[in-house]
């Protein structure tokens, strides 16, 4: 070595390549950071009974490391928080763990999983799922480097970002620090929101500080509202805020405010238009220009409103922050051929309020003039479908003012709503959603069914609206049937073919039908949406409403129409939302099912197949839906013919079960006794004893050894052993529990019983076996809705049984036993 | 493609690359073991391996560098060491999952996971990086510590701490300027020390005549 390290003046270092200088870090100041992360990797070999594998971030908030954690060997994210002691007050560690509680309850593609929160060593520590990635600015300018159209891939991957976050707010959980680094895009373009609430955890505990300095968030992404009046002013619109100013990082590959010209309560500056930063379509400048409004009023007042407009952007639909430009909406409308710019012009009319009258008389003059143009070229059907798209529009600036009433109206009700029940902003977090909707529907429908004269007939129809998608959201089917029916007929009533909720809110109702059961009532509202969709040209809602209408042609046995309704679904997925997407590949599948069944095996063996490796690329740790779809390939390819390649798929199913489920489930045991009797009907004895035995100790664990579940997998091993010529095995599997006095009688408990007259019968035994057949008489039910048909059937048996031993006196007392 | 020139003697072979070739060094052997085999094995674990599916495939991958190496297979015009370092490592990694394929258990999610994209695997690449990254800090830690003074091991603690510059400086009793100086003497050293180690890497046969 040459010289002690710290020789004051010692030769210049030797230069490593620019390129190993950067990974390094030695270029700027980030080198302490790499080091300090090497050792810590090290250092940390546990915490707590978790072993540390790497230190993958670290930040005001904390660090993060990626672990294993303890027993099912799975890779998780922890994050321990910098300065939150819970020891110190018991407020406060009810504070964090109710806050912690709404955030374990978020379940979502786009959501980065929390497992739960401990404390390990004295820190508080969240086990998150671990998710790889890259943060959203990173990504995005790779992406940009990359591919020279790179614009829908960013926008795809940011509108699911807002798919995330609207999840939480449907669960009143507000993220109030939203920022590049917490949003991670995988390698398939999909995005994970992480880090919800964290920031309010952490503000509450950090009491009078925070309160001193009146903010937290992080400055360059935090609404204004937060920098005037602290943590507590954060609502939904202030993760609109910060949602903007990512979407701008993203479009452009920089921040909206630099270092220098950070915003302060004083002087708020303007974020430039993203289109002066990179050749982008104006409607982003709308779009972020409208999410970062610094009045949270002007700004999207939900983040689904915000994701729609990315969305519209995305298939060529106009944008709902379009400023009133009648030529912006014509020529949408005329490229389009549609009536869907007379929406926008009502909420664009309602944004403009006074100048509306007279920018329209110019577009007016500037549209006649184009038209003139155009005339020549244009044929007579294009012109008269031109024509009704302005007469539509022009219609629709006339409503605007009313319209734009209404909608005040409606806002400043469902506020107050929302302030009496003290859900949603800044409230109370014992309060949910759910309550707030009960709240409001209690409050102005009393009798559900009854109209409300003291409302508007609009708002009336918008109220119930909101709290049927509510009900039909959290599972209350029939109370979303009600209020949706009364919201539909107000909106026909009112605006009839042209009214522009109507077709929404049929779909939804359509769809409560169904779940509620009724399956002819929702065939007839889902068509009526497909058909508004379609006339409305909404590509995504047309999507959305062909994939419920196709569900409820299948329960009507209607398989073609269905099929039919699921092939354009998936069609027009595939064009608005890129090819894989998650509905996509949901649809796909309810086809591939569809298929299987009409015995079209060939295409539902492809179709399903594309479906697993969708499902794969969207949830590559596993989950549920992945198990699922791993199920559901494998009845697929069974009904197929494709024995072995079904039950490598039954397999995966099954030990994903295994690993996303930390306690036996009866789920795992029910996808086990369906492989197992696929296997024992083709004779594979020895694999379907193997899988029923797995299947009994998952139920006896789950629910005990004399439960149904867990006796039916006995009952099915002792016959695979008997099948397999192994009788003493058989009995001992058997006998003890069928001479159990407490034996509950059920169903399993009668054929386990006869499985061991079987085994009495093979070891010519026939006394005994006679005991047990006598056995499995006593202890089939009563009551069950299979009972006449089993009792006929063991009668039967038993009859048999004595004839072919010469005892006829038992035969026929036995037969006597048999229905007529 | 080698440009070494016939009046370089083998001798002048002295990166540990280099002496590796040479059977006879058992002492470059267990160097280059000592050096690398936690890098593949910490490696191996953030994909998701236990600890001793990650030993042994971590022993299958040594032997296959070396033997890589002694062949002439490695060529460093494909992207130098790490990237060799890396494809073998990666190709162990993908042999040990097509292994647990073939026993047909049910494997852990994680495994199936990977498994399924081990040679697919976009963070794979990343991720080495970083292990390789780290795994030379460390190294350069390691050494810096053996001849490191008092004052300058605990302004190396203390940086590793994540202390302040502030901190450092009460504790030290030091002024402030003069804990920024001695980090950037420390920085510096570390560059130096991890330059060598890279040389290290370095095949002889393919570095370019000065």
């Amino acid at each position: 070595m040459n010289g002690p390290p710290n020789e004051p003046e010692g030769p210049a270092a030797a230069p490593l390549d620019p390129e190993l200088d950067r990974l390094f870090g030695f270029g700027t100041d980030t080198w302490t950071n790499r080091l300090r992360s090497a050792h810590a990797s090290n250092a940390h070999a546990r915490l707590g009974p978790y072993e540390i594998l790497a230190e993958i971030g670290r930040g005001g908030q904390g660090e993060v490391y990626r672990a294993v954690q303890p027993g099912t060997g799975r890779l998780i994210a922890l994050k321990r928080i910098a300065g939150i002691s819970l020891a110190a007050s018991d407020s406060l560690r009810r504070r964090f763990e109710r806050e912690v509680e709404a955030v374990t309850r978020l379940s979502h593609p786009n959501v980065v999983t929390v497992h739960a929160a401990e404390v390990v060593d004295g820190h508080t520590v969240l086990i998150m799922e671990l998710v790889e990635g890259e943060p959203i600015d990173i990504w995005s300018d790779a992406r940009w480097k990359e591919i020279p159209a790179a614009l829908p891939v960013v926008l795809r991957a940011f509108a699911s970002a807002c798919e995330g976050v609207a999840h939480a707010h449907q669960r009143a959980v507000i993220h109030r620090d939203l920022k590049p680094g917490n949003i991670l895009v995988n390698a398939s373009g999909q995005a994970k929101v992480l880090d919800f609430g964290i920031a309010k955890v952490i503000d509450e505990s950090a009491g009078p500080m925070t309160a001193a300095t009146g903010f937290m968030g992080t400055p360059g992404y935090a609404a204004p509202e937060r920098y005037r009046q602290g943590a507590s002013a954060a609502d939904v619109r202030s993760d609109v805020y910060s949602l903007g100013l990512v979407l701008f990082r993203a479009l452009t590959g920089r921040d909206a405010f630099t270092a220098r010209d950070l915003p302060t309560p004083s002087a708020w500056p303007t974020i430039p238009t993203p289109s002066r930063v990179r050749a982008l379509p104006r409607e982003c400048d709308w779009i972020v220009g409208k999410a970062t409004s610094p009045e949270p009023e002007r700004r999207y007042q939900t983040v689904e409103a915000l994701a729609r407009d990315v969305r519209a952007l995305l298939s060529g639909a106009p944008v709902e922050a379009a400023p009133l430009s009648t030529t912006y909406r014509l020529r949408k409308a005329v490229v389009r051929y549609r009536f869907a710019a007379a929406g926008v012009a009502l909420i664009a009319a309602a944004m403009l309020g006074a100048t509306v009258i007279s920018l329209a008389a110019a577009a007016r003059a500037r549209a006649a003039q184009q038209r003139a143009e155009d005339d020549r070229a244009a044929t007579q059907a294009a012109l008269e479908r031109e024509q009704v798209a302005l007469d539509a529009s022009l219609a629709a600036e006339r409503q605007a003012r009313i319209e734009a009433a209404r909608q005040e109206q409606m806002a400043n009700l469902m506020r107050r709503t929302f302030a009496v029940s003290g859900a949603g902003t800044g409230g109370s977090a014992d309060t949910t959603i759910r309550q707030a909707i009960d709240f409001a529907a209690e409050h102005h429908f009393p009798d559900p069914a009854k109209r409300n004269p003291e409302l508007d007939p609009l708002v009336e129809a918008t109220l119930r609206w909101t709290i049927g998608d509510t009900y039909l959201e959290i599972g209350r089917f029939d109370q979303a049937v009600t209020h949706l029916k009364v919201a539909s007929e107000i909106f026909e009533a009112e605006g009839g073919d042209q009214s522009k909720e109507l077709p929404a809110v049929i779909y939804l109702l359509g769809r409560a039908l169904r779940l509620h059961g009724d399956n002819v009532g929702a065939e007839q509202n889902l068509r009526r949406a497909v058909e508004a969709f379609r006339r409305a040209g909404n590509e995504l809602s047309l999507a959305q409403a062909l994939g419920s209408h196709g569900i409820s042609l299948r329960w009507l046995n209607r398989t073609e129409e269905a099929a039919e309704c699921y092939r354009e679904a998936i069609t027009l997925y595939d064009k608005v939302m890129g090819p894989d997407s998650r509905d996509a590949s949901i649809v796909s599948k309810n086809l591939a099912i569809l298929l299987s069944r009409a015995g079209q095996h060939e295409e539902a063996v492809a179709r399903g197949r594309r479906t697993v490796e969708i499902q794969e690329k969207l949830s590559p740790k596993g989950n549920a839906d992945l198990s699922n779809a791993y199920n559901d390939f494998g009845s697929i390819l069974w009904a197929a013919g494709q024995t072995e390649e079904a039950v490598r798929f039954y397999r995966k199913s099954i030990s994903m079960d295994e690993a996303i489920y930390p306690k036996p489930e009866h789920r795992q045991a029910t996808n086990l006794l369906a492989l197992g009797n696929r296997l024992g009907s083709v004779n594979r004895h020895e694999e379907a004893l193997e899988i029923y035995r797995k299947a009994h100790s998952i139920s006896e664990q789950a629910s005990g050894e004399t439960h149904i579940l867990t006796l039916e997998p006995r009952w099915r091993a002792v016959r695979q052993l008997r099948l397999l010529g192994r009788l003493d095995e058989a009995e001992s599997l058997c006998r003890g529990m069928v001479e159990r006095e407490s034996l509950p009688p059920s169903l399993q408990a009668s054929y386990l019983a006869k499985e061991l007259a079987e085994i009495h019968i093979a070891q010519s035994r026939t006394e005994m076996a006679a005991a047990a057949l006598q056995r499995a008489w006593d202890l089939l039910p009563s009551q069950t809705p299979t009972q006449p048909a089993a009792r006929a059937e063991l009668a039967a048996m038993i009859s048999t049984f004595h004839e072919q031993r010469g005892n006829l006196v038992e035969a026929e007392r036995w037969r006597k036993r048999l229905p007529e | 493609m080698s440009v070494s020139r016939p009046s370089q003697p083998p001798t002048t072979s002295v990166t540990l690359l280099g002496r590796l070739r040479d059977p006879a060094d058992e002492q470059a052997w267990h160097e280059f073991d000592r050096r690398y085999r936690t890098l593949i094995v910490r490696f191996l674990r953030s994909r998701g391996l236990q600890v001793a599916d990650a030993e042994d495939t971590a022993q299958i991958v040594l032997t296959k560098l070396v033997t890589g190496l002694r062949a002439f297979e490695y060529d460093a015009s494909k992207g130098g060491f790490r990237a060799y370092l890396f494809r073998c490592t990666r190709s162990g990694l993908s042999d040990f999952f097509l292994r647990q394929d073939n026993h047909a258990h049910p494997v852990s999610l994680e495994t199936t996971r990977i498994a399924a994209s081990a040679n697919a695997d976009p963070e794979a690449e990343r991720a080495f990086e970083r292990e390789w990254v780290e795994h030379h800090y460390r190294l350069a830690v390691e050494r810096y510590r053996v001849t490191a003074e008092n004052r300058a091991a605990a302004i190396l603690d203390a940086t590793l701490a994540g202390r302040s510059v502030k901190t450092i400086a009460e504790d030290l009793a030091m002024n402030e300027a003069a804990v920024h100086k001695a980090q950037q003497r420390l920085r510096d050293r570390l560059r130096e020390l991890i330059a060598e180690q890279l040389r290290d890497e370095e095949d002889p046969h393919e570095r370019p005549s000065e």
